[in-house]
């Protein structure tokens, strides 16, 4: 490949791009192993002071961030287990009203966190599922089923019917059918509705403040005592340990459902 | 065969318990004004309130406007990364994993970050005097609305590079060469065969793209708080400030249910364009 | 693609009604059936082991170990010596005493061993310290498990409001804000402490001594004057100012060539007027003005002041706390009360200068009685963010309270002084880490506004985090014998020691808490002078968390839009008022 201008181009704004997204990290990195009367110094380099990353690491912040791992972990499972029926039979049979059910699925999607909250709260606490983690999950379904849904039905459709029929004359039952032929087949898909799922489930940080207390608190919501703790100001380099930390969980899923992804994201056309 | 529908029944009795039941719950409190002593059956007069209230006309207009700036800049900008990290190379898997970083950080991670960087004394405001602009998003509400503008950009658009770059990859290749061999443009064969290939993709994407900057809060309010004064204050804030606050549930719950047919209208709107009018089944 | 299978239409309609049917009652049944006084259902948790962290600062207070003559069997017992052995000299408290007030705890707890107490507080220093070094000592001592939840300010004051709304007995034990006094006791959901005394004397440690807490009156019933909390950390507001500029006799000389008069420290001043009964003597905003003028240089990178001039939320509840008192908006204690022994002030009190009088609620601004937008209150915004605002870093512009003071004042050090503001906070000041200041502040009481100044009127917002036994908890006795232990007679002085925030006159009067004078800036000196003067949040402000946001909202979008300090008043006077007005609050008695 010869150094032609528009492969220079190229590179240039290749470099450009990914430059403006990783310096915030490079940034947040820096900002992690900075002491607090480093940091409003706005230097971009550090000065090695690793008692944030001890803080992150330890009691209270450990607890949190493997809450939020078990909660994660879960919600990817649950709602696999769920919604994949589903999908399976959004993309095979028509039935009345089917159109609506799939979008009004979706439209659950569109509730905003804060209109949710008090109703969540006293039913959740009336049920005895508050500060639980089946409680949490649960309540993170009403955005994580939708999209679950949405994905699997898509990704289905390509799988033809042919094979279902076949499979039926030759004389496998429906789980049958799913073990041995339709689950690899539609392995893509598990892989990217976990993907999405997790990461979903990992931003969310308002219902949460509702939903859970000690027991089932993520790391999101003990991050609010980094925004202004009196005498110690804005933890800036506690949030910036947890945000390095959190990330890895992520980027190995990611890592993961990349092959996944690989293999293409292809709904049909429209 | 039809038995076989039950299946749908476990995610549609979830969604019935966590999706209706709230929603009744709303509508109920709603027409009162519970948890405080003068409850009583009010009617319509909350929602009256809510649509003559200046700061959910300013919430709202806040919103929209953000999710059009957000929406054009993410999805043109992530299809066309997507496009540039396509071809197969050592570099391409690096940056495309490294691109999605910013993704995977919670939250309030991303605010904090992004505030110490567009202080006085951060980085990004000394890059940008460099080109000669008084920076201070802190007095000035355009510069703070645009900067959350870029920081959801910075945010989420490796999400829909993610995407784009994955349909792109399952997506049929011959017709793109068989087009080249006739001597097609780059932006030929990008119009005409690449984008109706990837369009349900690109829906999906742009869609939840706009249900999530509709609901957008967390940045935002971490970095501005509403903003100098009450000038990035969107609609999602404003329901927290009235509900969880000041705890006033009744005139809350009417704007929740407002906020939430607003959504649903605007992400019919956009399912029935992007569609062309078959829906999304 | 091959046709999907259709499925007949009647057999879909039937399974299509029975799914309906199943999901309405399913739905109607949870949300109706609602059990009263369910308890948390609790996932199997850990115990909690605290390290020790980093964000405990300032060296605990080592202990001459005393071995007691007899050694327990009892490992409860064992535990309460081992406890009494940690706590060493550092109390009030005799040995015996020590002994038979740790004792007391082993053996009241007996009923209740194995139990949980769940309690939620704000993470601030003392707390953690609280959490830290007495959790673990509770739970050996009784036997009963503790769940701390930890959280932000913000944080308390929304689950505490979330608690008491929906009764929903959330927590057994709140760290609460001093600021919704008024509304936990108006709404009885926090534990009248008075009253449980009298039901559960066999549950009074001996050594509780009611009297000894100082500042009770601003966490008590307005109607009944009994106890609603006990109070956890004090923190009295004062002005932070660089020592060793004041005190330079350079600067000294300099300030009396240039204005006439001797540049002293705060608490000189203050001194000064006790002793001459003049208030233009005393430390004034408008000496204050001077100073900062005097020390604004800006080539040599000096500025007289920091502040926060953000518009953000602080433009609620600072003027509420402290800035408030600095302008005297409220009335007078009645004779021969100190404001620190009152629990409410009449006609007008604070915060924000509401005017509340026989017990029904008028209104912040002037025409309602109150004094918001009075000459006074004009004053207070115009002085803040029109004047006092020329002497500050361009930086201030960008930051709240809480960054003000931890950036521009503790690292940057370029700024003479910061008020009003909480003492304690100076007390991380200490460690070179976290500052670049250590050794170089001190305190001194707020300035005051000359003109509005009177005598028995606040001066100084004390800010008492209390712990509040909600009334809607199962567990009310652990939680008593947990917020005693917390609290007790035992333990304050060293916790004052290693923290700062007295609760116990006994604590604060105690020489070795006075020995920590210097260390700690001048604190105790403050205190001993300048404590009754302080007041904390009206008991009747029930309508706190209502007009809070409104304050802040208002007041930053006042700042934006560049109006100038007393449209500001008036501005966010008015729609106090009017919010008041529309949440039925307007006329309202309290009793």
């Amino acid at each position: 490949m010869g150094l032609t201008l528009k492969s220079v181009l190229k590179a240039i704004v290749l470099l450009t791009v990914i430059f403006t997204f990783v310096f915030p990290i490079y940034y947040m990195i820096i900002l992690s192993i900075s002491s607090p009367t480093h940091i409003p110094t706005g230097a971009i380099y550090p000065d090695f002071f690793f008692g944030k990353w001890y803080e992150a690491t330890s009691g209270e912040w450990a607890r949190c961030i493997t809450n939020s791992l078990i909660i994660c972990s879960l919600s990817v499972i649950f709602n696999i287990l769920v919604t994949y029926p589903a999908g399976y039979v959004f993309s095979r049979y028509t039935f009345m009203a089917d159109r609506h059910l799939f979008f009004w699925f979706l439209t659950n999607r569109m509730a905003p966190p804060a209109a949710l909250i008090v109703p969540y709260l006293i039913i959740w606490r009336s049920l005895g599922i508050w500060d639980t983690y089946q409680g949490t999950i649960l309540a993170y379904s009403v955005f994580n089923i939708p999209l679950s849904v949405w994905l699997f039905t898509s990704f289905m459709k390509n799988i033809p019917k042919e094979l279902d029929e076949q499979a039926f004359i030759d004389g496998f039952s429906l789980l049958m059918y799913w073990r041995k032929i339709f689950i690899p087949a539609s392995l893509p898909s598990i892989g990217i509705v976990s993907f999405f799922i997790w990461l979903f489930s990992w931003s969310e940080m308002f219902m949460s403040t509702i939903l859970t207390s000690f027991n089932s608190k993520p790391i999101n919501n003990l991050l609010f005592i980094t925004l202004g703790r009196m005498g110690s100001g804005v933890e800036y380099g506690l949030a910036a340990a947890v945000g390095v930390i959190t990330i890895l969980p992520g980027l190995i899923l990611l890592y993961w459902a990349r092959t996944f992804l690989a293999k293409g994201f292809t709904f049909g056309r429209v | 065969m039809n038995k076989h529908v039950l299946l749908v029944l476990p995610s549609v009795l979830i969604v019935l318990f966590i999706g209706i039941v709230p929603t009744i719950c709303l509508i109920n409190y709603s027409v009162q004004n519970p948890f405080t002593d003068m409850n009583a059956f009010l009617g319509f007069e909350n929602f009256r309130k809510v649509l003559f209230d200046y700061r959910v006309a300013g919430a709202l207009s806040r919103n929209l406007n953000f999710s059009a700036a957000a929406l054009l800049i993410e999805i043109p900008l992530g299809v066309a990364l997507a496009k540039l990290l396509y071809e197969k190379s050592k570099i391409n898997t690096i940056a495309s994993i490294v691109i999605t970083i910013p993704v995977l950080i919670p939250p309030i991670t991303v605010g904090l970050l992004w505030r110490l960087l567009i202080y006085e004394s951060g980085p990004f405001t000394k890059f940008i005097k460099m080109f000669g602009i008084y920076y201070n998003p802190f007095r000035d509400p355009s510069q703070a609305f645009w900067t959350a503008v870029l920081v959801d950009v910075w945010h989420w658009t490796p999400l829909v590079v993610l995407v784009i770059s994955a349909a792109l990859a399952g997506m049929d290749r011959s017709p793109v060469l068989s087009a080249k061999t006739e001597g097609a443009t780059g932006w030929q064969i990008f119009r005409f065969i690449e984008l109706p290939a990837i369009s349900f993709p690109l829906a999906f994407i742009t869609l939840l793209r706009l249900i999530d900057t509709l609901k957008v809060y967390d940045e935002p309010t971490v970095m501005f708080a509403g903003g100098p004064g009450l000038t990035t204050e969107f609609l999602s804030l404003y329901v927290k400030k009235v509900g969880i606050d000041q705890w006033l549930i009744g005139y809350a719950s009417a704007l929740s249910l407002i906020y939430n047919f607003i959504v649903l209208f605007l992400c019919l709107i956009l399912v029935n364009v992007l569609t062309k009018g078959r829906g999304l089944l | 693609m091959s046709e999907p299978k259709k499925v007949g239409r009647r057999t879909f309609l039937n399974y299509a009604i029975a799914v309906v049917a199943t999901g309405v009652i399913v739905g109607a049944a949870t949300y109706f059936a609602v059990p009263k006084g369910v308890t948390t259902v609790t996932a199997p948790g850990t115990t909690v082991t605290k390290t020790v962290t980093t964000t405990v600062t300032g060296t605990p207070t080592t202990s001459p170990t005393t071995s007691p003559t007899t050694t327990p069997t009892d490992p409860y017992k064992a535990a309460a010596y081992q406890c009494a052995d940690w706590v060493g000299e550092d109390t009030v408290l005799t040995r015996s005493q020590l002994i038979e007030e740790l004792e007391f705890f082993a053996e009241a707890s007996k009923p209740y061993r194995g139990k949980e107490v769940l309690v939620m507080y704000e993470s601030i220093v003392p707390a953690e310290w609280e959490v830290t070094y007495l959790g673990p000592w509770f739970e050996k001592i009784t036997g009963i498990k503790i769940r701390w939840e930890s959280m932000s300010n913000w944080e308390t004051v929304q689950k505490s409001i979330q608690d008491q709304k929906t009764k929903a007995g959330l927590y057994d034990v709140i760290g609460s804000d001093q600021d919704m006094t008024g509304f936990y006791s108006y709404y009885d959901s926090s534990l009248d402490i008075d009253d449980f005394m009298e039901k559960h004397p066999d549950l009074v440690p001996p050594h509780f001594d009611k009297d000894d807490f100082y500042v009770r009156a601003s966490y008590s019933d307005f109607k009944t004057g009994h106890m609603r909390a006990l109070l956890a950390y004090n923190v009295p507001h004062g002005t932070a100012y660089r020592a060793d500029w004041f005190k330079n006799p350079q600067y000294q000389q300099e300030f009396k060539s240039q204005f006439g008069y001797e540049l002293k420290t705060p608490m000189e001043y203050y001194l000064d007027a006790q002793k001459t009964g003049d208030v233009e003597d005393d430390w004034t905003t408008d000496k204050a003005l001077d100073v900062m003028k005097f020390f604004t240089r800006k080539d040599q990178n000096m500025y007289g002041f920091c502040t926060a001039l953000k518009p953000g939320d602080h433009m609620g509840w600072w003027v509420g706390d402290g800035w408030d008192d600095v302008f005297q908006l409220a009335s007078p204690a009645p004779k021969g009360k100190n404001p620190l022994d009152c629990t409410y002030l009449e006609p007008v009190t604070t915060p924000w200068g509401c005017h509340i009088e026989n017990n029904v609620v008028y209104g912040f601004s002037t025409e309602n009685g109150g004094t918001l937008d009075s000459e006074a209150g004009q004053e207070l915004y115009t002085y803040w963010l029109n004047k006092a605002s020329k002497y500050v870093p361009d930086k201030c512009w960008q930051f709240g309270v809480d960054e003000a003071y931890s950036t521009v004042f503790a690292i940057d050090a370029n700024c003479a002084m910061f008020f009003p503001f909480y003492c304690s906070a100076g007390f991380l000041w200490n460690d070179p880490t976290k500052s670049n200041i250590a050794g170089k502040f001190e305190w001194g009481p707020i300035p005051v506004y000359a003109k509005n100044y009177e005598k028995g009127k606040p001066r100084g917002y004390i800010d008492p985090s209390g712990w509040v036994i909600s009334n809607y908890t199962k567990n009310k006795e652990i939680a008593w014998l947990f917020c005693t232990f917390m609290t007790s007679k035992a333990f304050d002085l060293k916790k004052s020691m290693d923290n700062g925030t007295p609760i116990r006159m006994s604590s604060l009067m105690h020489p070795k808490f006075a020995a920590q004078d210097k260390k700690l800036g001048g604190l105790v000196t403050l205190f001993k002078n300048q404590i009754k003067e302080q007041f904390g949040s009206d008991a009747r402000m029930v309508f706190y968390p209502i007009v809070l946001p409104v304050a802040a909202d208002k007041g930053a979008e006042a700042l934006q839009q560049g109006l100038p300090g007393d449209k500001i008043a008036k501005y966010v006077a008015k729609a106090m008022d009017d919010t008041l007005k529309e949440t039925g609050w307007y006329k309202k008695s309290l009793l």
